[in-house]
């Protein structure tokens, strides 16, 4: 100190005193405010003067002292008045009931005591609440500068601060000695609103209001005094609670459900319990636990046990499915969005049902043509397990099972229907699950060997049927919902195939109606391609094109003036190879090796040929024209004369009819127009004499002699099949009462294919894909000119996949052969990379 | 040398050479007069041997590959000159008879330790094996050719300069066994090269680990490997390790 002495000091103001002085009458008027704020007596003050009282304290930088003063005042009064209020809550009673959950308290019971003890604490954290309230407003100038400028907790935050440290956190209470765990107001706070709201979810009736105050109370209340957003006390204590007890809760609901319930009301009640939470939330608790609640439930009530529900027997997905239960499978749908956003739980279900009931509809199928090819076949044929794959002999089997192709068609746009129902009044028409079903469907649709001819007979079968018992509207129907099913189908190869076939059959024969004919081609064009449908516009143009010739041609005959009556007036369809099957083209039958001899046409006939061929080559000289004897009809009128001896009836008169037959049919009748009466020609005379093909042969004699309506031929002997050594004679007696007659044309029927049939047609087919796969390769390979078998491979796949599936080992033998031919070769160094060769 | 020479290569000396390899035959085959551009099968055998070449073996087809002849029988004037005279511009081989038999000793002798060459030799061969007017060779031909090149312990011939075999396994004698079993078409050149490469394959890998039916390999190689497994050759992988399947792959 000595050294100091010759430094000048400034000079000290005697203002401390004073100061000193002014803050003790200062602190005396905020003390007595405060306290008559607690006592609510506070209608006297005037905030005016307290506040000003406040205000020179801080001027005279006695903010700190104020700040302590005042934090030591709440923390007695605190002490003093409010802690034994609460203590006086927490009797050991309580303690024993919510907090160390004895046995032998009812629910009504424990109500009662929870809600007192909430009652307590809301009334006590009311009056402290409004009573810092106040006393903050009356300090706002020291809070405002003093506690500002040294980053201070505001003195509201550090006064509310004292119910969470004296109370929430205090291990007070008479009761609590004799407890050895330890514990905190809070967790017993806690234990009775969870105790409460599980009342609740019971179904007892709780005072919502009362818990609510005290959530918000938490709500309010901080972790620390510096009231950070995030470290409120009821998502750092309360929540965290909460929701593991509702985990709790709700997984011992799922186990009960789970051996009490069915999947039904599983559903329901797990859809209530959501709507219950988030009511809850609103009005009890706070809504920032919403969205957490509601994934609890999710997890413990739907997600976890949804298997088992889903597998359920009786009330699961299946019969869901299978009943039509709407409502469950909507319920289903919107709870398994919320847990799955991939839904793969639904998905895997459902697609298995879907392939499930599309091979039951082809179980179905074989015992429904089991019984009605059994019931047919009573003429002694073995009716077994053989009856479907037996080939039709007679007419009947062979309707039968187009008709079950017809069924089976049916039958899958019904489930298709179904499932289309389901998908847009339940599944919300949602994306995944339609591209899973339509999978699925066309999974069973193509495992069906079957299905692309069933889908072209189901076609035909409207499409003839349209002209008579159907409406246009109807008919539409039909056609958008067969290209539904064409849109399934893999192998749209094979179905062009057959559906050319069909389509041929139908032109020819007049079944259809053209217009309705073109718009389903041109559905198909839109659906599926150019390509697709070029054939057929073909077959329709060949069609248009003969009927002008015909016209044109009759035309030429009438100008030429020596019309002969006996000339036979001709309609002609030329058609153009490529565009129609060779099934027709070729008239022959699947086997048939090259051409085969061309029958013999009766001398009229011959003439009306010649004359047609000369007229047709007049204009489009170098065309041939091969007569497709198999695929025509013609109209003959017959004249049968009046019968000697009978004087009444329809035989005393010359009967006049026409007869509609085949060509063949044609053929042979005029075989009989030079037999005298009585003769009889034998089948190899007559097969002798046409050349007709002993098949179509028989046909031909079997609908002329043994159809009643149109028997003109008589069969010695007279049973129902035709064979080799039996003799026709013309039938004198032959009466009908339509002057117009149509022999049946067997082959005009569509059917579904023999097995012998069925593996020509696949080999023809799959010759076609090896020149298509080969086309692919080349037209790839040109482009790319360098590329890795692999991505060869799934090239060509994704270039055909809009005609078929081509199989991998398939297009691996094309490229093999392809490698030979060197239209390939592979790259030196890696043999696994194919080079185009130009 | 002067520098046409180098330039030019040693063609001149080189058609002197096989001007002296030329028989009778070959004189009256080419017609009185006229040049002779190739020398048959008598002709050409005594110049392998004279070249130190076994002709019963693969060394024959070492000295064919160079002078790239294009069947067993006969060598060409053409070939004979530009083969030498590339050997003369990448090895600086001189050409005269003494030096051509070192290289062709050399070259006899990296036959097997050189897989490079052998390829080149045995892909080669293909060539000479076939009939002109053909594009694929002999099953009975490409059979002896094997058991030339990759011959085992199980060949006629004994053992090849390269014997396809592993471990534990005789793959020339199990791909024989295969052949006549399941084979009767001729082997085309695919065939042909891809065998080699699915033999040094396995060589390195007898349990067939490496291959898979996805690849490229051609399918008589898929079938072979499948038959394999039936017969208990090459054990299947263990279920697992092939992966990949089962998996329910979402392409929508």
């Amino acid at each position: 100190m000595a050294s100091r002495t010759n430094k000048i000091r400034p000079i000290r103001k005697p203002i401390t005193n004073r100061d000193q002085s002014e803050f003790e009458p200062c602190w005396a008027l905020l003390r007595d405010a405060m306290t008559d704020i607690h006592l609510q007596n506070a209608g006297r003050l005037s905030f005016e003067q307290l506040y000003r009282a406040s205000y020179k304290i801080v001027l005279r930088k006695k903010g700190a002292l104020l700040y302590e003063r005042v934090r030591d005042f709440e923390q007695e009064w605190f002490r003093d008045h409010i802690m034994p209020n609460i203590a006086a809550l927490i009797t050991k009673n309580l303690i024993n009931i919510s907090l160390l959950q004895h046995p032998g308290s009812s629910s009504h019971e424990r109500r009662e005591m929870g809600e007192k003890f909430l009652r307590g604490i809301r009334d006590s954290w009311t009056d402290h609440n409004r009573s810092m309230n106040m006393i903050a407003d009356v300090l706002m100038y020291l809070d405002r500068v003093y506690t500002l400028e040294t980053k201070q907790p505001s003195l509201f935050a550090v006064t509310i601060g004292l119910f969470r440290n004296n109370v929430l956190r205090s291990h007070i209470g008479a009761a609590a000695e004799d407890i050895e765990q330890d514990f905190v107001v809070f967790d017993i706070l806690c234990a009775v609103i969870l105790d409460l709201i599980n009342m609740e979810r019971d179904g007892d009736i709780i005072n919502r209001n009362l818990v609510r105050k005290i959530t918000a109370m938490l709500e309010s209340l901080y972790e620390t005094d510096d009231e950070i957003e995030n470290h409120r006390l009821y998502l750092t204590l309360f929540e965290p609670r909460y929701l593991e007890a509702s985990t709790e809760f709700y997984r011992k609901e799922c186990e009960k459900l789970v051996q009490e319930a069915n999947c039904s009301t599983w559903l329901r009640h797990a859809q209530r319990r959501l709507n219950e939470e988030r009511e809850r939330c609103g009005t009890t608790l706070s809504i920032m636990t919403t969205d957490k609640i509601a994934s609890v439930v999710e997890k413990e009530l739907i997600e976890a046990k949804l298997d088992v529900f889903l597998a359920m027997e009786g009330s699961g997905l299946k019969p869901m499915i299978d009943n039509d239960r709407l409502d469950d499978l909507s319920i289903l749908y919107q709870l398994i969005s919320r847990v799955d956003s991939t839904k793969s739980a639904l998905k895997v279900i459902l697609q298995r049902r879907v392939r499930e009931l599309g091979l039951e509809i082809e179980k179905a199928l074989k015992n429904t043509d089991f019984s009605v090819a059994g019931a047919a076949a009573g003429d002694g044929e073995d009716a077994g397990e053989a009856a479907e794959k037996a080939k039709p002999q007679t007419l009947n089997p062979a309707q039968q099972q187009t008709a079950a192709a017809i069924k089976w068609v049916d039958d899958v746009l019904q489930l298709k229907d179904k499932f289309d129902r389901i998908l847009s009044d339940c599944f919300c028409d949602d994306l995944l699950l339609q591209s899973a079903i339509t999978r699925s469907f066309s999974d069973f649709i193509n495992s069906f060997n079957r299905s692309s001819e069933y889908v072209s007979l189901f076609i035909d079968d409207n499409l003839k049927r349209g002209i008579k018992t159907k409406t246009e509207a109807e008919v539409d129907a039909v056609l958008d919902k067969a290209i539904v099913l064409l849109r399934y189908l893999t192998d749209r190869d094979m179905f062009e195939r057959y559906y050319q076939k069909h389509l041929a059959k139908r032109l020819l024969h007049g079944k259809s109606e053209i217009h309705t004919e073109k718009e389903m081609v041109s559905r198909m064009k839109s659906e599926m391609g150019n390509h697709f449908t070029s054939k057929f516009e073909g077959m329709f143009k060949d069609m248009e094109l003969s009927k002008d010739l015909t016209d044109n041609y009759r035309d030429h005959i009438a100008s030429l003036g020596d019309a002969d009556y006996k000339m036979v007036d001709l309609n002609i369809n030329v058609l153009t190879t490529n565009n129609w099957p060779p099934e027709v083209m070729g008239g022959s039958t699947s086997k048939g090796e090259g051409a085969k001899p061309d029958c013999f046409y009766p001398p009229e006939i011959k003439r009306l040929q010649e004359s047609f061929y000369k007229y047709y080559l007049k204009d489009r000289s170098g065309r041939v024209l091969t007569w497709v004897s198999s695929a025509g009809n013609a109209d003959v009128k017959c004249v049968f004369p009046k019968v000697p001896g009978k004087e009444t009836g329809p035989l005393s008169k010359e009967r006049r009819y026409e007869l509609n037959v085949s060509t063949y049919g044609m053929i042979v009748l005029m075989l009989f127009n030079d037999l005298v009466d009585g003769e009889s020609l034998s089948f190899d005379e007559i097969q002798a004499k046409t050349n007709i093909p002993a098949p179509e042969l028989m046909r031909t004699l079997a609908s002329l002699s043994s159809v009643p309506k149109c028997r003109v031929l008589l069969k010695e002997p007279a049973t129902k099949n035709v064979k080799n050594t039996d003799k026709f004679s013309y039938n004198a007696q032959f009466v009908s009462k339509a002057i117009r007659i149509k022999a049946p044309v067997i082959s005009s029927i569509s059917k579904v294919e023999g097995d012998e049939e069925r593996k020509e047609t696949e080999r023809k087919n799959d010759q076609t894909r090896a020149h298509v796969i080969d086309a692919a390769v080349v037209r790839i390979m040109k482009q790319r000119k360098l590329l890795a078998h692999t991505k060869l491979v799934n090239e060509v796949i994704s270039q055909l996949m809009g005609r078929f599936k081509p199989d991998v080992p398939l297009i691996k033998k094309r490229i093999e052969d392809l490698l030979a031919r060197e239209y390939l070769e592979r790259v030196e160094g890696d043999s696994s990379t194919y080079r185009y060769l130009a | 040398m002067n520098d046409r020479e180098r330039k030019r290569g040693p063609d001149d000396a080189l058609n002197q050479l096989f001007d002296r390899l030329v028989g009778d035959e070959d004189r009256a085959a080419a017609g009185a007069g006229k040049p002779v551009e190739a020398i048959g099968a008598e002709a050409a055998q005594a110049y392998i041997s004279s070249m130190g070449a076994n002709i019963e073996n693969v060394e024959a087809f070492v000295v064919l590959e160079i002078v790239r002849a294009d069947s067993i029988g006969s060598i060409t004037r053409q070939g004979f000159v530009e083969g030498w005279s590339s050997i003369y511009l990448d090895h600086r081989i001189p050409a005269d008879p003494a030096h051509h038999r070192n290289y062709v000793r050399m070259c006899i002798q990296n036959l097997p330790q050189n897989p490079a060459y052998f390829k080149k030799v045995y892909q080669f061969a293909f060539g000479l094996g076939k009939e002109p007017a053909q594009k694929a060779l002999e099953k009975d031909v490409a059979l002896v050719f094997w058991d030339l090149f990759l011959g085992t312990e199980s060949s006629d011939t004994g053992l090849g300069p390269r014997p396809w075999k592993s471990k534990n396994v005789d793959w020339l004698g199990a791909w024989k066994r295969f052949l006549a079993e399941k084979w009767t078409r001729s082997v085309n050149k695919d065939m042909w090269n891809q065998t080699l490469a699915f033999a040094e394959k396995t060589m390195v890998d007898e349990t067939l680990g490496f291959w898979n039916e996805d690849q490229a390999w051609p399918g008589v190689i898929d079938d072979f490997v499948l038959w394999c497994r039936d017969q208990g050759i090459a054990k299947a992988p263990a279920p697992g390790t092939a992966g990949g399947d089962g998996m329910d792959v979402e392409d929508y």
